[in-house]
């Protein structure tokens, strides 16, 4: 009895021991290997309506592209404590000559000891000590920026502090026309200055060389060349012919294709896949555009995630894998878009923000651990810069153009691509990846796997069939009887038709016959 | 005891109808109910759908409460910003509905606050016009008839056109309530100069502006404005007189244009999302071959993956204003075009009638909720006061095309005789009762075609409103007929002095 008893004691205590080792997560260690970097963004005022507008956006979108997860906040929300949870914090101060007056933060700030990198005017004094600033503001300049191969002329701005002695390491140059001279930023020992910051010229690419050494990024980066505005009812046959350009001008590509959340089955469906799967024989990459969101109200729920999957599932059943996705940057500061759908990813090619349309927006940013900054052309062109710079961007870069019908345009962009030295890397050389619940599909050493099965990326093209069922057909019953049902009914209305004519001519007659006589 | 209760019943009616004649008693009724459903607690009206912007904005007023998109489809607010500053927003959109607004802001003004606009000063005008047209509407039915007839065609009135379906619009920035009152006046004009009550001058005048403004309140009644004009010829003859005539036929000229004014000023965002559905949810959805279809009007057949795509989805492929489907979509194919496909494809267009059909009959929007948040109930919660004839409609009306095809038949059936009647005697007055109807009943189905046309199946029970109005009025107006006895024949000359 008592042998019994112990015996299911230690039945007990073995089931329990096996539950708590599924349900007790990984060691803590692993866990924290995997967590990106967490940056808090202070900022005092977004600067709307002046020349420093979008800078903190901007920001935001140049931090993406170190898998960074961005808490943005002003200080004017600040909270006591707030500082003491990040090791990094950036500051943005657009409007000079105002302190901040959030006591909550001048207290924390005191006390902070992680990294900090100021951006603007007023200049913390924990930063000009740490750094051995000296310096002196100047209302209005023209000045030239120079990093690295890179220089761009003529940047005005209202209000510039120069950089006059610092300790640390300067980055880049700032030149103004009256001869003075300061480095665009200056670091050290996780403290950092950049005195100049502006959305849509080279500050903007400088301060990725900053924010390299700041946040401690050691990968080696790389520039790509990235289509988007592709659809399925884009000129796919154009597309090919660009494949075949690029392909044989040994220029690696990517292609952010539109996605189709119904008619996955339709003939036009699978000539979209077709020819993304030629693409995809030329050197294409292949990402997921995220969708258009048309109705930020809609009434009708759908889930993201699951049309995601669909849409997936269906090019990868055509032989189509893709690796990541392309989207607008504020689509990684929105709960709603990171929670459901662009959680299958791990990569992503970050664009700029046009109209955002936030659906539940969050202010801690998703960090996917693979991340393509996103320029286009005509951002590039205004620089002076040694073909070669395009290379050495400090982090991973797209360069992308619009695929449209525009045949010149496009014809331009593959002269332009074709003219250039630059070596565009092959995204599928990375280690990417992305998971539906049914399949599995991952790139690695320039192969592409789905299920971890080898694709054979030249394999035949299949001719889709043109025959295909849009409505079904409805079920019939007695269809037979009614069809004989039918004929035996007109017969009676043939007939009925004939008699009463009869009956009208003979009526008509006697008709005639009684009164015209 | 029953026949002293018949007499009482009966003296009663007679010293009623001396101080209240039958349409007075529908007009108050209706008012009375409608002032209950409006003006007492909880206050009944409809929940923006977020259309409310493109008219209000235009007209001066703004959306007060930051979160006042958690309140779309779900709940009814009632109060909004007055500009205090100039307002830089251009008329999103052309609509006699602006006039009414801008009246109930002053009026807001005047009496109440020049900051906080209150809907409810707009319900008021439109109340007033509404008691107003079913006055004249019950007048034209019951005039010089038995009270015995009169009363019951009034209290059949009440129980339809007070019903909270109807009336909620009012307490709305929809242009729905201008369509039921001017409707409803359009009607009571043309039976009016039928029954020669009140001076044809005036009757022309009311005629013509509430044509007028239920043409110019909507683009979709576009062809109003052609059909009134259209079927009202007849009007022109009703009297002999010269000036009566010229007067008669300029305004039908100025009705025939003021419809392809309102046609011609559409603006150009608002024809997007329609000429969108109208390809994805009309012609491709029910063709046996979308990608033949899409070739036949010159479009890539690769265009077929948006067959049955909704623009009010979530998440879609292209943005409905994307300059991809400007250049290759909605360039290649019209109103006229979609028009001439569905009568070289009728069964198709027969199949689209159906599923137009399914939403003919609901008078109340099933998307929008009837209550203010504040009253507590459930996010777009629908009233049940005074409901009975809409829920009973939408729940038992038969919804199929056939249905309304034998409607049709059966309404002109019932008033050909006296049609022909009048026409053998060439009393154009009395002529002029079934191309009345007539032109009411296509003003209705026009409603239908409209909306299949421009916007395929989308958004259908919201677009088929005056289709709804109008089967109630004209089989309102059969059923008044039958009980009266003039169905068959016109009115008899004496009433008609």
């Amino acid at each position: 009895m008592l042998f019994k008893a112990t015996n299911k004691i230690l039945l007990l205590l073995m089931i329990v021991l096996l539950v708590m080792i599924t349900i007790v997560p990984a060691p803590a260690a692993h866990a924290e290997a995997d967590k990106p970097v967490r940056v808090l963004l202070l900022y005092d005022s977004l600067a709307k309506g002046t020349t420093k507008s979008g800078n903190v956006e901007a920001l935001q979108h140049v931090l993406a592209a170190y898998s960074v997860a961005v808490t943005l906040q002003s200080y004017d929300n600040y909270k006591q404590g707030d500082l003491q949870q990040y090791t990094k914090v950036i500051g943005i101060h657009n409007v000079p000559d105002i302190a901040i007056t959030n006591q909550d933060f001048v207290r924390d700030f005191t006390q902070y000891r992680g990294s900090y990198l100021h951006i603007g005017t007023n200049v913390p004094a924990m930063v000009q000590s740490k750094l051995n600033l000296q310096t002196t503001q100047v209302n209005e300049d023209t000045f030239k920026l120079s990093i690295d191969d890179f220089s761009q002329q003529a940047i005005q701005t209202e209000v510039l502090t120069y950089i006059t002695a610092h300790g640390g390491t300067p980055y880049g140059l700032i030149s103004s026309r009256s001869g003075r001279q300061s480095p665009f930023g200056v670091g050290h020992d996780g403290i950092a200055y950049v005195p100049y910051f502006e959305k849509g010229n080279l500050s903007e690419l400088a301060i990725g060389y900053v924010l390299r050494d700041w946040l401690g990024w050691t990968q080696q980066s790389n520039t790509y060349v990235v289509f988007k505005e592709i659809y399925p009812f884009s000129d796919l046959e154009r597309l090919e012919q660009l494949s075949d350009e690029l392909y044989e001008a040994g220029i690696p590509f990517v292609v952010s294709v539109r996605p189709i959340f119904i008619n996955l089955d339709y003939p036009a469906t699978k000539r979209y896949f077709e020819t993304l799967k030629y693409v995809q024989s030329r050197n294409g990459n292949l990402v997921v555009n995220v969708p258009e969101i048309s109705a930020i109200l809609s009434p009708l729920k759908r889930d993201l995630n699951n049309s995601f999957e669909m849409f997936i599932d269906a090019m990868v059943k055509q032989g189509v894998a893709p690796l990541g996705f392309g989207a607008e940057m504020y689509w990684t500061y929105d709960q709603y878009f990171t929670n459901s759908g662009l959680g299958l990813f791990d990569t992503a090619i970050l664009f700029g923000n046009e109209e955002i349309k936030h659906k539940e927006q969050a202010y801690t940013s998703k960090s996917y651990p693979s991340t393509l900054y996103s320029v286009q052309l005509d951002f590039l062109e205004q620089f002076e810069y040694r073909e070669k710079a395009l290379t050495d961007f400090p982090m991973n870069t797209a360069i992308t153009f619009n695929f449209n019908d525009n045949g010149q345009e496009l014809n331009e962009a593959v002269k332009w691509l074709r003219d250039s030295w630059v070596t565009f890397a092959d995204l599928k050389y990375g280690d990417h990846s992305v998971v539906t619940q049914a399949n599995k599909i991952r790139s690695s050493g320039g192969s592409l796997y789905i299920n971890d099965q080898l694709i054979d990326l030249a394999s035949a093209r299949e001719e889709v069939s043109e025959e295909y069922e849009y409505k079904p057909k409805e079920q019939k019953s007695f269809e037979r009887w009614f069809n004989v049902q039918n004929k035996v009914f007109i017969v009676i209305i043939l007939v009925t038709i004939v008699a009463f004519g009869g009956f009208f001519i003979i009526g008509h007659r006697l008709y005639k016959r009684k009164y015209f006589k | 005891m029953t026949e002293r209760g018949n007499i009482r019943v009966k003296s009663i009616l007679i010293s009623l109808s001396r101080y209240v004649s039958p349409a007075m008693l529908a007009a108050a009724g209706v008012l009375l109910v409608t002032i209950i459903a409006l003006f007492v607690p909880p206050y009944i009206g409809m929940a923006d759908n977020g259309d409310y912007s493109r008219i209000i904005y235009s007209n001066g007023l703004y959306i007060l409460n930051p979160d006042y998109k958690t309140h779309f489809f779900g709940y009814f607010v009632k109060e909004y910003g007055i500009f205090q500053h100039f307002n830089e927003h251009a008329a999103a959109l052309f609509s006699s509905h602006s006039y009414f607004i801008r009246l109930a802001i002053w009026l807001n003004e005047l009496f109440y606050s020049d900051q906080l606009f209150d809907i409810r000063f707009q319900t008021i005008i439109f109340l007033a016009m509404y008691t107003i047209a079913i006055y004249l509407f019950i007048e034209s039915l019951t005039w010089k008839i038995p009270r015995k007839y009169g009363y019951p065609i009034a209290l059949i009135a009440i129980f339809i056109f007070a019903d909270t379906a109807y009336t909620a619009f009012f307490n709305s920035f929809f242009s729905e309530s201008i369509m039921l009152i001017m409707t409803m006046l359009v009607f009571a004009a043309g039976l009016l100069m039928y029954r020669n009550r009140y001076n044809d001058y005036v009757l022309m005048a009311v005629f013509f502006i509430s044509a007028l403004i239920l043409t110019t309140s909507k683009q979709q009644n576009a062809p109003v404005g052609v059909i009134l004009a259209v079927t009202g010829a007849v009007l022109v003859f009703i009297r002999k007189e010269r000036s009566f005539r010229i007067w008669m036929s300029s305004i039908l000229v100025a009705l025939f244009l003021s419809g392809i004014g309102t046609y011609v000023l559409i603006p150009k965002e608002f024809v997007n999302i329609n000429a969108y559905h109208a390809m994805t949810r009309g012609v491709l959805m029910e063709s046996e071959d979308p990608e033949a279809t899409l070739k036949s009007f010159g479009i890539d057949p690769q265009y077929a993956v948006l067959n049955k795509s909704i623009y009010f989805e979530p998440f879609t492929t292209v943005d409905v204003d994307s300059k991809i489907l400007e250049d290759h979509f909605y360039s290649k194919y019209g109103f006229g075009s979609i028009l001439a496909y569905y009568l070289t494809n009728p069964s198709q267009a027969f199949k689209m009638l159906d599923i137009a059909a399914k939403h003919a009959f609901t008078i109340r929007p099933p998307a929008m909720g009837n209550y203010e948040q504040s009253a507590g109930r459930e996010f777009g919660e629908k009233t049940t006061f005074f409901s009975l004839y809409s829920n009973v409609k939408h729940a038992l009306a038969p919804k199929t095309f056939g249905f309304v095809i034998l409607w049709v038949i059966l309404i002109v059936g019932l008033y050909m005789p006296s049609f022909i009647t009048a026409v053998k005697a060439k009393h154009m007055r009395h002529i002029q009762r079934l191309p009345l109807i007539l032109g009411m009943i296509l003003l209705g189905l026009s409603g239908i075609f409209v909306s299949i046309i421009g916007a395929g199946d989308a958004d259908l029970s919201k677009h088929e409103f005056l289709f709804t109005l109008v089967f109630d009025l004209v089989t309102f107006v059969a059923i008044a007929d039958a009980m009266r006895r003039y169905l068959w024949r016109s009115d008899e000359d004496a009433a008609i002095q």
